[in-house]
């Protein structure tokens, strides 16, 4: 019990340092790329130098950077995290309306994608070289390759365009008026289905080879050996066995995964026009809106730093092994 | 066999609920007709003090008006204004209001919301979408309900153009906002009640990132709108609006990406498309402290060896109107000098006499030009990465200019890292910059009068700077247009840039369920006279041009390559399926 707790202990302090150190970067990095008024004079050559600096002050970007430094920390501590340079309100209301829509596709892809991942990895590499593996395994491999907004603007025209299955853009029917709940969540699902789709077959692509190759190396164990000697059955031998063992890497990609999700995934979202996270901090780098980058950046770190550790925990109850110090 | 079976139920199973949820969207279509249009980006807010975006614009004008705008004609008419006058000094504008407007709240607009607006806009550096146009501005007087006078700091020609173009809001509703003590306009989100404007449309539902539903203001001075309903949905991407409008899913694409290749695709699919000339003019900055750009007999050689014509051919596709080198576009008929224009043709001859007129002549025989003293004749470009057509052109002028002998050397940079930062500090000896011009010449006064703060070519001409501050103080406008074209004359012949193209936007707009679009060739389809001109066509039609739009659709068929890569797409799926079903 005492490994758990110190193990805890130094996973927490490792991972304030690991966040301070994060957002200090990010906050240096977004200074040191652009300027948010630096393109003022091109959009409007009327206004005069001193005029952009009244902006400045406006945000407090007149003062001196470790001001800036110290005021950011401080009220990202008080869960302030500015207001939005482009949007121009709190940060935190632009990250709210876009983050539903984003888990919506998400959480449902990483969910189906990782059984199927673990599922697929597993059969392959139990088959490891049969013609059902070199299939699946090269059918992954192309899927891998492929990029993944090429495939997903595939899948927009066929079912969207030719066969008008499926809308072509947005999360709901503009303008449409819903009787019940269950009609507008079927609205819903209509335009989230071809997006999530998109993402699961990317997903599998990732993530079944690294359960592949992770079941492949438990197979030539010796506890396997050991088991087949006692005269289990192969699906014992698989299921309760190599797989146990062999899904242990797989516990660390997924919360990962699941800690990246804020991050939003812009190529599906923006070929789906979706109202979603993937653009926002995409777009929120591209106009310099430092506040912007700042807040979504700290919460992303936060929950890949916080994935990280359940993670870590679950991990180390799952394998004695890693609580050896 | 037996293996197929659960497959093939499946998919049975998939297509039936397919078959169910799909009638759901098609039945959408409204009683009332809805005009659909597909914008890039969602506006940035929907508050009129600080939004700037140009999206935020176009979503902002269906509900704000200015007291006056540009018309078809590119000049300058009253609009919520009735008419101006200007004292002899040209310090003093009286203006006189249309009577009988009403704010959508139905309150009337009064010469207090107009003082109001102006003068709040002149004191809230973050209300940037009207603060710098107010830099001329004292104070306003108010004479009665709809008559004010504006009294300005010092003469100014450009009053109609900068500050009358802003859009009024309702001092009711914002007094009470501005007086709170930590008002900024530029950390104020209104709510969807706060948004209130003299405009044809009002806000109906607003949901961000996603779309944008307006109805008609029936209210509206100049007649409630025969279109009822528009819906502007965020389209991101320029291929998909395509698809759109192709579709009959929309009625307007408005995406500044669309290729122009894709222009007679949308016409054989029966959709109309306006080509919009965005005044902007994209051209070659050179850098007048950098040799060898310090001699005007070399820039001038640049004028006559590159073929303006042909870069837009082949960098542009086509979607172009060569360059004035007096800048300003032909499409401001007022102020347009063509003697400026004209002044340059593509002469690669006289472009080698200038240089050899300079003496710089090829003394070592490896095709490029030295000065007497052997110092090559060369230099770089810089065209930013994200614009392929600037990139081409570049490329292109590369090309030209190794026939006469001057080595040119294109540096592809990253816009935001290595070619607005080297503009700003002058340290690059050529660019590609595409910069905005306005209807009112003044635009020019901030570009390039010496040490302007958009003046990235170091111009500096005191018989330039002295004409500028002279067209920005004479209201006559005859004189005013003179002085203008002197100015014209003066850029081309001195050279500190030579315009490209003007770009042309490929705008698709569908004329099956609206008619009465105005196309006006400066602006987007989507101008305040198409909102106040257009109606529904024959609505009771609307569905069965829904049924020919789908027909049309079928009749076409998709590209081959298209099929292929779906076929193989769909191949690969119906094979995890059949695999992940296959139990050993």
């Amino acid at each position: 019990m005492g490994g758990y707790i110190s193990l805890l202990v130094r996973k927490i302090i490792a991972l304030l340092v690991t966040f301070i150190a994060a957002v200090t970067f990010v906050f240096i990095m977004v200074r040191l790329v652009g300027d948010p008024f630096g393109t003022l004079v091109l959009e409007d050559p009327r206004i005069t130098p001193e005029q952009v600096e009244m902006i400045k002050a406006v945000y407090g970007l007149d003062k001196p950077l470790w001001e800036q430094y110290l005021d950011f920390i401080i009220n990202a501590f008080r869960g302030e995290l500015g207001y939005s340079l482009y949007y121009q309100k709190p940060v935190i209301n632009v990250i709210m309306e876009r983050l539903p829509w984003t888990l919506l596709l998400l959480l449902p892809a990483i969910i189906i994608s990782t059984i199927l991942s673990i599922y697929l990895g597993m059969k392959t590499a139990w088959r490891h070289r049969t013609r059902y593996d070199t299939t699946i395994t090269s059918i992954a491999l192309f899927i891998r390759s492929t990029p993944h907004f090429w495939l997903a603007l595939l899948f927009l025209m066929f079912f969207g365009y030719y066969l008008g299955l499926f809308p072509l853009a947005g999360s709901v029917t503009p303008g449409k008026e819903f009787p019940t709940v269950f009609d507008y969540a079927v609205d819903v699902l209509w335009h989230a289905l071809l997006p999530i789709t998109v993402l699961i077959i990317r997903e599998i692509g990732m993530y079944m080879l690294y359960m592949r190759n992770s079941m492949i190396e438990v197979m030539g164990q010796d506890f396997v050996w050991m088991a087949r000697l006692k005269g289990l059955s192969e699906g014992r031998i698989m299921y309760r066995h190599a797989a146990r063992v062999a899904i242990l890497p797989m516990v660390t990609v997924t919360a990962l995964r699941f800690g990246f999700m804020i991050n939003g995934a812009i190529l599906t979202e923006t070929v789906f026009s979706y109202p979603g996270m993937g653009r926002l901090v995409f777009e929120a780098i591209m106009n310099d809106d430092y506040f912007l980058v700042q807040g979504t950046f700290l919460i992303m770190t936060l929950t890949v730093l916080l994935a990280n550790l359940v993670a870590d925990i679950l991990y180390a109850l799952l394998d004695p092994r890693v609580r050896v110090t | 066999m037996i293996k197929v079976a659960p497959l093939m139920r499946y998919v049975l199973v998939m297509f039936s609920l397919l078959m169910i949820i799909t009638p759901t969207a098609s039945l959408s279509v409204a009683e009332e007709p809805t005009l659909r249009i597909a914008l890039p980006s969602p506006p940035q807010t929907l508050n009129v003090w600080s939004g700037t975006s140009s999206w935020t614009i176009i979503v902002l004008n269906f509900i704000y008006e200015p007291l006056a705008t540009i018309g078809p004609e590119s000049k300058y008419v009253p609009w919520l204004a009735e008419s101006w006058n200007v004292s002899s000094d040209g310090k003093v504008w009286t203006i006189r209001l249309r009577e009988g407007i009403l704010w959508q709240d139905g309150k009337p607009l009064t010469a207090e919301d107009v003082k109001f607006t102006y003068e709040y806009f002149k004191k809230d550096p973050t209300a940037r979408r009207g603060f710098s146009d107010m830099e001329y501005l004292d104070h306003i007087e108010v004479v009665d309900d709809y008559m004010f006078k504006m009294y300005l700091t010092e003469p100014f020609a450009a009053v109609v153009s900068t500050m009358l173009t802003n859009p009024i809001v309702p001092k009711h509703i914002w007094e009470p906002i501005v007086n709170n003590e930590n008002f900024t306009a530029s950390k104020y989100e209104p709510k969807i009640s706060e948004v209130i404007g003299t405009g044809p449309y009002k806000i109906a539902e607003y949901r961000p990132d996603e779309y944008i539903r307006f109805t008609a203001n029936e209210n509206y001075w100049k007649g409630a709108p025969s279109v009822k309903n528009v819906v502007i949905r965020f389209v991101k991407e320029a291929d998909t609006q395509v698809m759109m409008i192709k579709k009959g899913e929309i009625d307007v694409a408005i995406h500044l990406a669309i290729n122009p290749a894709v222009e007679e695709d949308l016409k054989a699919a029966g959709v109309n498309v306006h080509r919009y000339l965005r005044p902007y003019f994209y051209h070659w900055g050179f850098n007048l402290q950098h040799f060898p750009f310090t001699e005007i007999k070399f820039r001038k050689a640049m004028a006559y060896a590159i073929n303006l014509t042909e870069i837009i051919e082949i960098a542009r596709l086509g979607a172009g109107e060569p360059g004035s080198y007096g800048i300003i576009p032909p499409v401001w008929k007022e102020w347009f000098c063509k003697e400026a224009a004209e002044m340059y043709t593509y002469d690669p001859d006289k472009a080698r006499q200038l240089l050899d007129e300079l003496n710089w002549i090829d003394r070592d025989g490896d095709g490029i030009r030295e000065t007497p003293d052997g110092r090559e004749i060369k230099f770089e470009i810089y065209p930013p990465s994200y614009d392929p057509a600037r990139v081409r052109a570049a490329e292109m002028i590369r090309d030209y200019l190794k026939e006469i002998g001057v080595k040119a050397v294109v540096r592809v940079g990253d816009w935001k890292g290595v070619v607005w930062p080297g503009i700003k500090a002058h340290k690059l000896d050529s660019f590609i910059l595409g910069s905005g011009t306005e209807p009112d010449p003044d635009f020019m006064r901030v570009r390039f009068k010496t040490n302007a703060s958009a003046n990235y070519y170091l111009l500096s001409d005191p018989e330039i700077d002295r004409l500028l501050e002279q067209q920005a103080i004479t209201i006559d406008r005859s004189k005013r247009k003179e002085i203008v074209c002197n100015i014209e004359r003066k850029l081309a012949d001195v050279l500190p840039l030579i315009t490209l193209y003007y770009p042309v936007i490929i705008n698709p707009y569908r004329t099956d369920r609206f008619e009465g679009w105005v196309e006006v060739k400066f602006d987007w389809i989507l101008n305040r006279y198409t909102l106040l001109n257009l109606r529904p066509k024959a609505p009771t039609t609307v569905k069965t041009t829904y049924a020919t739009t789908t027909l049309t659709k079928t009749e076409m068929g998709p590209p081959i390559i298209s099929i292929a890569g779906v076929l193989i797409a769909l191949i690969i799926i119906v094979l995890m399926i059949l695999f992940s079903l296959r139990r050993s």
